[in-house]
Parts: structure tokens; sequence; C-alpha cells
């Protein structure tokens, strides 16, 4: 038979792709290696189990055609002429779920109105309109009891001070066993290229807003010559990043920064001292001459 | 029973026809600008009155109440007449409806970009304007109402229920959301103040969605729909069900445009579930519709004119359950503010609004003119246009939005904001913002093709200015029984009162606590009023529309506590506001915590080239409140106006407020000074910059420095 051999051919051409794409990405997943986090993996398994079930019911829906084509070829042209015109199943369905009353009935469910022209018909609501209002209203009533009368759901207010003190949580967590030997009047700048670096990456993701990437300044002062509004060298600067500058959109960044962090953000704004990049803002504030240390 | 001769009017509904395609003209090309103007900035050519702040309030108020408004008169004269078999009450009021009309329309159009603006969406008419709406509003009422009254028909049909709904509630709204104290001929200040004023505004905006945009389209529908596909409405019971059930539930739903925001939580939770019970009496109205169409879809694939509604019918049915799902506070939370808005209400405007609209003009004008549609061909290729625009329109701003909204959000493993910069999620998104400009102008392409297609049908038929009619008189005699409803429906007094009456209790039972019970606004000692020269910035402010792009109301989220730099928006520090400047959409970052945030030379550089602070930005300079001063003479004036609506100016102090204004501008001037800017101190940009550096400093613990 030719359609089974056609058909035979494109399933294993399908199966192919199939094969393909769980191949690749189980590549995927050992070359990412140990890298990849688990939620991320979740992500990935999830993605691919549905990926999985969308081609399954592709290829269902394609063996379903396939059967009913073959099943239309057995038929008689009469028996084809009542399959016709019999409707679909959403026609079917749509019918079921308004509760239709056929067409040839229409004239019993005529009222005696007549606007313009316009007559109205005296259909009952659709059944499952009529349970979606009511379903509504059901929501409605749970609602409220929910987050007025028994206060089991959190309120606006409530639900930001949950989301502060989760990241407050998260935060302590990462810190749990930090070594800080320092604070912001012994400390040094690092020299360490890794850490260097870490404040480079922070700098340029959150400080560049206001300073630019190359400390420039925008917003915010030049960062690149011997001019500050609060004091250069490394304790100054640490101090500025720590707590602060009143009335300017210099925040306190301690609460979202560990020391260690901070140090080293400093650490790379002092490395910035006179790179002299161009287009930088003129100079503001004193000028600073380091004391002998 | 003696058959009476009377003639329909139809130039009335002639001249609201051309005023309808004149006026969408007008509008959707404005709106073509400004959807331009957020990836081409300069678009304004540099002069102040085209800028998007001003231009955005007139392409809304020339869509809706220009565009949409003349349609539903165009489409209401012609239909009353016939459903209830008689003339308009009076040709005289037809006539000072449609040119007040119109004057009102020219007057918005020269306000609104001069900057006379009362700052609330949809509702940005100044006084004098405000008091010529209600006038003819009440012309219209009058000349309704008198038309139902001497009917022939004994029967009010659905689409005259719906047209009652919306001659009441538009009423109410109006007036109620328009109080407000003049200070000069076209200026006045809100008599509600914060959040008060935003319950109120929002009261409105909603409802005038619900009341001008959809009910009286769907007494259109309710008439036009079944005549042009023949077929008989198909369920009188559905038609009482969901008009009842949606002008009362409506009404109360106006608060979900304000949830994570300082208003109360219970109103919250109100207009939450006030919008999820509002899907099924919505979808009454859809489904009463499409089933209409029950055994006349074969025509619908060859009728333009059911196309057009068909289309239009399923995009009310789509935005009006997006509407309930975005009033979900999960679902809010990330679509508030953003370009997603955008989307769902151009799905309404140009898929319900505009699509019915084109397919009523298909039906009407062949039909008063005595001809055919001049080519079907080019209203199906306007048909394609239009739902090609729609779509290119609607799907790049739902990207946008949810795009962006995640950006805002977003929070890497580290505990910080991915992007701290707002700029970065902005320039992210300018492709869409192409994207949606093509959309429009696909869907106004397809306009004009109608434009042409409409004139050459006039031309090749004659207009019927006087219809010839005949019916017999209504007898007075008493008829009883019958259905309840079809009882009410022989009571138009009884009907109308019964409306009022379903719409006044959900906006009653909203505002009347809000506006009494003193802890839904929790006062802080530190806020005080403002400042005169603050005073005079803020309506520089409110001139150059501001609040267009830019919200003033951070939300109880830590995204936005931390990218803002300081703590959630507090219901008690807007008591001094009126009117509440919250915005609606954040094309730029929120501003209620830019007080302090940033020096007085980075304000003054920013308004000047907003590129030169911050690079790729889409604000457009603002060079003339460097060249124009402020007006001290007015001062008086605005705290005398403040003070009558209750903010604490002490007796007197309009007397010396200027010595004040004076003191605080020197004061910015000398700072400008000091970084080699000058500048006079009466230069609009002082003022601007004293109001920003003020914003959202009230509650701060530390004192402020720049004052």
């Amino acid at each position: 038979m030719n359609i089974l051999r056609k058909f035979k051919h494109k399933t294993s051409a399908l199966m192919v792709a199939i094969l393909m794409l769980l191949g690749t990405k189980s590549y995927a997943q050992t070359t990412a290696g140990s890298g990849i986090s688990q939620e991320t993996m979740l992500y990935i398994t999830f993605g691919l189990v549905f990926l999985v079930s969308l081609l399954v019911l592709l290829v269902a829906i394609y063996v379903l055609q396939l059967l009913k084509g073959f099943i239309r070829k057995e038929m008689t042209e009469e028996q084809l002429a009542r399959q016709e015109a019999e409707p679909g199943w959403f026609a079917k369905l749509w019918a079921k779920w308004n509760d239709f009353r056929p067409m040839e009935e229409e004239e019993e469910l005529l009222l005696d109105h007549d606007y313009d022209g316009i007559k109205e018909l005296d259909n009952h609501l659709p059944p499952w309109w009529k349970g979606l209002f009511y379903v509504t209203v059901v929501y409605a009533v749970v609602y409220l009891l929910i987050f007025h009368v028994f206060k089991t759901a959190p309120l606006q207010e409530e639900q930001y001070e949950r989301e502060i003190a989760a990241a407050e949580a998260l935060k302590a967590n990462a810190e749990a066993d930090l070594v800080v030997d320092f604070d912001e009047n012994t400390v040094t700048a690092t020299t360490d290229a890794t850490e260097l670096a870490d404040g480079q990456k922070f700098f340029e993701a959150q400080c560049a807003v206001c300073h630019k990437a190359d400390g420039g300044g925008l917003a915010g002062p030049n960062l690149t010559d011997e001019y500050w509004r609060n004091g250069g060298g490394i304790s100054n600067i640490y101090k500025v990043i720590k707590n602060g500058v009143p009335n300017t959109a210099m925040i306190s960044w301690e609460s979202q920064l560990n020391p260690i962090r901070m140090r080293n953000v400093a650490s790379y704004v002092m490395t910035l001292q006179g790179t002299n990049p161009p287009g930088a803002l003129p100079p503001d504030g004193e000028l600073y001459e380091p004391e002998n240390e | 029973m003696e058959l009476q001769q009377f003639k329909y009017d139809n130039k009335i509904v002639k001249y609201f026809a051309i005023a309808t395609v004149v006026f969408g003209v007008v509008g959707m090309l404005v709106g073509l600008i400004i959807a331009t103007q957020l990836f081409l900035p300069q678009l304004n050519f540099g002069i102040q009155y085209t800028t998007f702040g001003r231009l955005r309030p007139l392409h809304t108020n020339a869509v809706i109440f220009a565009f949409v408004g003349n349609a539903m008169f165009a489409g209401v004269y012609y239909s009353m007449q016939r459903l209830l078999k008689a003339r308009m009450f009076s040709d005289m009021l037809s006539w000072i409806h449609f040119w007040g009309w119109q004057l009102i329309i020219v007057a918005a159009a020269i306000t609104l970009p001069l900057g006379m603006t009362t700052s609330k969406e949809y509702a940005e008419l100044e006084w004098p304007i405000d008091i010529a709406i209600t006038l003819i509003w009440v012309v219209f009422g009058i000349n309704m109402i008198g038309t139902i009254l001497k009917r022939r028909e004994r029967h009010m049909y659905v689409a005259i229920w719906f047209y009652i709904a919306t001659f009441v509630t538009v009423a109410v709204l109006h007036v109620v959301n328009s109080f407000e104290i003049p200070v000069t001929l076209f200026k006045s200040y809100s008599w509600y103040a914060g959040v008060q004023d935003a319950l109120v505004q929002w009261w409105y905006g909603h409802n005038a969605v619900a009341f001008f945009l959809t009910t009286p389209f769907l007494g259109l529908m309710y008439y036009y729909l079944p005549k042009a596909a023949n077929r008989p409405v198909y369920s009188y019971k559905l038609s009482i069900i969901h008009f009842w059930s949606l002008i009362f539930i409506y009404i109360w739903a106006g608060p979900h445009h304000l949830l994570y925001t300082s208003l109360p939580d219970w109103a919250q939770s109100l207009g939450t579930v006030f919008s999820i019970m509002l899907i099924a009496p919505s979808w009454g109205g859809m489904l009463n519709g499409l089933l209409t169409l029950r055994g006349a879809w074969d025509r619908v694939r060859e009728d333009p004119v059911l196309k057009f509604m068909v289309v239009a019918v399923t995009a009310y049915g789509m935005s009006t359950l997006e509407g309930p799902l975005l009033s979900i506070k999960s679902v809010n939370a990330i679509a508030h503010f953003t370009d997603w808005i955008i989307a769902h209400v151009h799905v309404g405007g140009l898929g319900w609004n505009g699509f019915l609209t084109f397919g009523m003009l298909y039906w009407l004008i062949p039909k008063m003119w005595g001809t055919k549609l001049f080519s079907t061909k080019m209203a199906n290729t306007h048909f394609w246009l239009g739902t090609l625009g729609i779509i290119v329109y609607a799907l790049p701003m739902y990207t946008a939005g949810v795009v962006q909204s995640l950006m805002w959000k977003n929070f890497n493993a580290e505990g910080f904001l991915e992007y701290p910069n707002f700029l970065e999620t902005v320039t992210q998104i300018i492709p869409m913002y192409m994207m949606r400009a093509i959309g429009g102008l696909l869907y106004f392409s397809g306009v004009i093709i109608m434009v042409v297609n409409l004139m050459k049908t006039a031309k090749q038929g004659k207009f019927m200015a006087e219809e010839a009619a005949e019916a017999p008189a209504l007898e007075k005699k008493k008829v009883v029984g019958g259905h309840w409803h079809s009882a009410l429906e022989r009571k138009p007094v009884i009907f109308t009162v019964l409306t009022l009456v379903a719409i006044l209790i959900g906006g009653v039972i909203e505002m009347v606590p809000t506006f009494l019970i003193k802890s839904n606004i929790p006062t802080i000692a530190s806020v005080q009023p403002y400042t005169p020269l603050e005073l005079h910035g803020r309506d520089i402010y409110i001139r150059e529309g501001c609040n267009n792009c830019h919200s003033q109301m951070v939300r109880p989220f830590r995204s936005e506590t931390v990218r803002y730099k300081g703590e959630y928006s507090k219901a008690g520090e807007f008591v001094y506001d009126h009117p509440f400047l919250w915005g609606s959409k954040r094309t730029g970052p929120d501003l209620h915590r830019v007080g302090g945030l940033y020096n007085n030379v980075w304000h003054f550089n920013h308004m000047l080239d907003p590129t030169s602070t911050s690079p790729g930005s889409i604000m457009p300079p603002y060079p003339w409140l460097y060249r124009q001063q402020i007006d001290p003479g007015l001062t008086a004036g605005k705290i005398k106006a403040l003070r009558t609506v209750g903010v604490p100016y002490e007796e007197g102090y309009e007397e010396v407020a200027n010595n004040d204004l004076k003191e605080q501008a020197m004061a910015i001037k000398n700072d400008l000074k000091e970084n080699n800017i000058d500048i006079p101190e009466t230069a609009e940009i002082v003022a601007l910059i004293a109001y920003l550096q003020r914003l959202g400093t009230d509650i701060k613990a530390e004192p402020t420095a720049n004052k």
C-alpha cells in the first residue's frame, strides 16, 4: 500500500528528528557539567518533558488523521456525504454547552417583539455562561473572606515585609561564615586580582549607572581624578559606600553588600585613579592628598 | 388606529458620521505621531506644543470623545428614531448637541497642546470646557428622554436601555470627577487630594471605559448587528440579565487601576472581586451578539459589515476577559505601569470601538444615500489591514510589557537588581515600539481606504435628509401584565431611575468611607504643604504632562524600594496633592522619591538635554523651560484656591508667599551659579527643580539640605 509506505517513511523521519533533539539536549547537559544549578536542571527537565509530550501529541494527531484517511477510503459516496453533513466535534460540543434548540424550532422561540424589524428569541441563558457567573461570584466571596475576614493571606504591607525578610535571610545565610578582620578605619586596599575583578564586576553592574563604567561620572561625580567630595583614599571611599551620602543618590550599600565586597569595590575604585577616561566630568570637591601611612 | 406620518431626521446622523470620520483620522494620526516619538523623540521638532506629554492627552481625548463619541451619537440618533418610531424630540436640541460637541472638541484640540490640563486622565479638559460638556450632555439627555417619551413603540428595546444607562452614568461620572477650584480661566485644582482624588479619578476613568466606550456600543451592536445580519437577537433573557448585572457591577471595579498603591486594602480588594464578577456580564453581550449570527455565518464570510462586527464583538470579549485577569493582584503586579496595559486598551479601542464603528458606517452610509457600497473589495482590504494592524500593534506591546516588567523586577543571585539602570529596560523594548508604530500605520491606512470608499459611495447615491415613515400613535391605555421586565420597558422614567440607583451603589460604598473614615489615610506629621515655588514647579510638571510617562507611586515591592532608593509611597504623603499625580504608565522611571537624589545641576542639564546625563534616553529636551519665566502674580491665587480645598496655608500667607518664593529660587540659582550656570531665578526650570527636589522627601528622617 502506497499510503502505508509513505507513512512509514514520514514517521521514521520524525523519529530521527526526535532522537536528534533528545541527543543534543543530553549532550548539552553533560558538557555544561556540574556548573548548572539545580533550578536550571529542573527547568531543562520540564522543558524536555513538555517538548516530548508535545511531539507525542503531534504524532498522535498525525496518526489519527491517517487512520481517518484509511477509513474514508473504504467508505462509499453515500456514507461520505452523510459524514460531511454531520457537524464537527466542536460544533457538537458548542451546541451542547449552550443547550441550543435546533434551528428548525426557531419559529416557536420568536417573541412578539418587533423593533424596526428586529425580532428577539426566547432562548434561555447559555448554561456554561450561567456557571461562569456563579463561579466568579463564589470566587469573589471566598477572596474577601480570605483576605479580610479570616486574614489567612497577607495584604500588601505584610507581603512586602515578608519579601524583605526573605531577602535578608538569604543574605545572612550567604555571609554566615564570612571572616572580616577590618573595619572602616583599618581597611586596606586589596591587590588580589580575583578580588579586584569581583569589585570591577560589581562596579560595572551597579555603580556605573551613576558613575559611568569607566568612572568618569554621569549623575554621580568623576571618580578618576584627585578631587573628592567626601575624601579620597580607601578608608573614605569605603565609608561612602558603606554609609552612603545623605540627600544624594549615593545610598548606603551596607544592607546589601558584605564588608569584603565593599572593600573589593572600594579597591577597584582606587585603581581608577588617574585613568583620565574621555568625556569625564570636571573636578568636583576638594583636592585629596593621601597622608603618609 | 390611525396611522401617523412623520419623518426621520437623517441629516443629523450624516453630520455626526462625517465628524466621526474626520476626528477618527485626526485622533489616530496623533496617536501614530506619539507612537513614533517614543523611538524618535526629536519628532516634536523642538516645539513645546507637540511633545509626547501634551499630545498624548490630545490623542486619548480625540479618539475617545471625538471619534468614538461622534460615532456613538451618529449611531444613536439613527437607531433611536427607528426603534422608537419617532423623530428626535427637538431638531434644535439635535443641532445644539452637534455643534456644541464639535466646539468642545476644537477647544480641547487648542487647550491641550497649550498645556492647559487638569492632568486627570480622560478628564484633562479645564473647568470652562467641563461646564460646556455638562451643558451639552444635558441637551443630549433631554433630546433622548424627550424622544423616548413621545415614542410610538410601547416597549423600549434593549439598545435603548443601554443608551439610557450611558446618559445617566456619564453625567454622574463627569460631574463628580470634575469638581475643581478655578485659579485662572484655564487653570484649576482638583477638589480632592491624593488617595481620594485617585479613587474618584479611577472610578471615573474606569467607568468612562464602561459607559462611554462600552454601554453605548453594546446598544449600537444590538441595533446594527441584527439589522445587518437580518437575524433575530439570540436571547431576550440574556439581554436583561447581562444589562443589569453589567451596569451594577462595572461601577465598582475602578480601584483595580490602583492595586498595590496607597489606596486602602479593602477598596483594592473590592476592585479585584468586582472585576472578576464582571467577566460573565461582559461576555453576555459578546454571546448575544455572536449567537445572533447563528445560521448566518455563511454571510459573515462575504459581507464586510458583518466581518467587522464579528471581529469587534470578539475583541470586546477578549479585552473584557483580559481586564478582569489584569485585576488579579499577582498579574497586576507585573502588568501595571507597562505597555501591556497599552496593548489591552488598544485591543478594546481598535478592535471593539473602531471595528464596530467601521461596520456601522459601511452599513449606514449606503442606506442613507440609497445606494450600494462603492467597493466591497476596498472594504475587505480595510478589514484585513485593520485586523493585521491590531495584531502587529498588540503583540509587540504585550512582549514589551512583560519583558520590561521582568527586567524591573529581576534580582540576580547575589540579591542585586540585574538592571539597576532604568534606561536599560527602555532601550530593550525600543524595537517593539517601532513594530507597534507599524501596526498603527497599517490600521491607519485601512481607515484612509474607508474614507475614500465612503466618499465614493456617497457620491454615487443621493442623500435622503428626511426619511418618511408611518406608525400608529401610542394609545393612552393601561397595559398590564406580561413579564415583569416587559412592564419596566413601558416605563422609561422608572427605568431611568432604577438605572441611576444601580450605578450609584458601588460608587457610594467605595467613596464615602474613603472620604469620611480617617484611618483610611493615616496622616504623617512631617508632611507639609508645597512652598510657593514648588507649587509653580508642580504646575509646570502638570502642564508638560510629565505624569503621562512618570509615575509617582513606589509600590510595596522590594524591586521598587531598592530601585527608587526609598520607602514605598504612603497614603499620608499625598494629602496636599491637588490633583494626585500617581500616573498610570512608566515610560520613564518613577519620580516619587527623586527629591534629593540628584543635585540641581544634574536636573538642569537633564531637562535641557536628557541624553547628556542619560545616554540613550527617549525623553525630549525642554529648552523652553529655560526661556520662559514663572508669573509670581499667580502665586496668591494658587495659595487661596488650595486653601479653599483644605490645604492649611495660614490666613494671609498669600501676601508674603512671593518672598519665600524668591528666597528658595535664589538658593537654587546660586547653587547653579557655583557650577558656572547662569539662569534668572524666575526661569521655569528653577521652579521645576524646586518641585522635583521636594518630591517624596517629607518622610525622610534627615533634614533636607537643598532647601
